[in-house]
């Protein structure tokens, strides 16, 4: 065993001072690990990296977020359209995708993919998941649009 | 539960390692609910080993939820439920690794004037700071290069550090972590004794 220098307990003190965790997010993983379908055969996509333009005032912002698993990647573009609505539309590479499912709570869209295109018109601004399917079945964790 | 306060063990503990891998063997066994007690247990470590990498609080969130559902997804990946919370922290420690060097390349900012925002206190350095024993030592930690803060803030939330994964995740020889830890720290004890004090 390692020698643990005793100011490694004063570091965690201090970090658990002044950067806890958010206050929800010990529920908020038990309710996506709740939500999660353990019977499903799909493979999980995982975030690759999110980036806000900058550009534009607020309101305007488009967040993109990409993901990817193995050798598909996903990248989409989130667009607000008004204070509760979202444009989603992206790209999906690798995965010879045809069908895009898109589920916010128990509401359910669907999106056909062309040439790795889909789009999902209007959305409410809130958390969802995209799953994919064609050669692989896919999916992204939950997420904030 | 009780009013009764317990003082916070001084000495790192192996009863969170204990206790996450009886949840975890529990879950595994068919108790639905177990996997609540391993979330409780270990997302607040998980997200510090996340917030070493300088992640927004969004992206840990996605980082840290990933980690979960890959668990629940592969749960016989883990061979020994007592090594659960070790797993827990290669994965993401893996995917904010991932994350962090993705974005890296897309901000041009330099690391070294990212200066660690305090998020709580905009006060950084007012008098208030003397006198605030955390706020002193996050300044301190501040002075430090961005490895040496993440090595150190990893280490202080795993009590079992594996220097293999950690050395892959830093870009560094595995045997040259142990030697690196010990600069970090000297260095850290210098700037809070004055000695490293750049002003």
């Amino acid at each position: 065993m390692t020698e643990r220098d005793p100011i490694f307990t004063d570091l965690r003190a201090m970090y658990e001072d002044l950067d806890p965790p958010p206050a929800h997010l010990a529920d908020a993983m038990i309710a996506a690990i709740a939500a999660e379908n353990l019977d499903a055969d799909y493979e999980l996509l995982s975030l690759l990296g999110r980036s806000t333009e900058l550009v534009g005032t607020r309101g305007s912002g488009v967040i993109t977020i990409e993901f990817s698993h193995d050798e598909t990647s996903i990248l989409l573009r989130v667009a607000e359209v008004d204070e509760t609505t979202r444009r989603v539309d992206g790209w999906v590479t690798g995965a010879g995708a045809s069908h895009a499912r898109l589920t916010a709570g128990d509401q359910t869209w669907t999106a056909d993919v062309t040439d790795g295109r889909f789009e999902f018109e209007s959305l409410p601004a809130g958390l969802i998941r995209i799953y994919f399917s064609g050669d692989t079945e896919l999916a992204t964790p939950t997420f904030e649009i | 539960m009780t009013s009764e306060k317990s003082p916070e063990p001084a000495a790192p503990d192996e009863g969170p390692w204990i206790r996450s891998g009886e949840a975890f063997a529990r879950w595994r066994d068919g108790d639905r609910g177990a996997i609540d007690d391993l979330v409780r247990e270990m997302t607040p470590v998980l997200w510090h080993v996340v917030r070493a990498y300088r992640l927004d609080e969004d992206v840990c969130e996605d980082v840290i939820q990933f980690t979960w559902l890959t668990l629940v997804r592969k749960a016989d990946a883990v061979e020994n439920p007592r090594a659960v919370s070790s797993w827990l922290i290669i994965t993401a420690r893996r995917q904010a690794w991932r994350v962090a060097s993705r974005n890296r390349r897309e901000d041009p900012a330099d690391d070294e004037l990212l200066a660690p925002v305090l998020p709580s206190s905009p006060a950084a350095e007012s008098e208030a700071v003397e006198a605030d024993e955390s706020h002193r030592l996050w300044s301190a930690v501040a002075q430090l290069n961005e490895r040496c803060q993440r090595l150190l803030r990893v280490i202080a939330f795993d009590d079992r550090p594996d220097y293999q994964h950690i050395s892959e995740d830093l870009g560094m020889p595995v045997g040259s972590i142990g030697p690196t830890r010990r600069r970090c720290l000297e260095k850290l004890k210098a700037v809070i004794s004055g000695e490293g004090a750049t002003s």
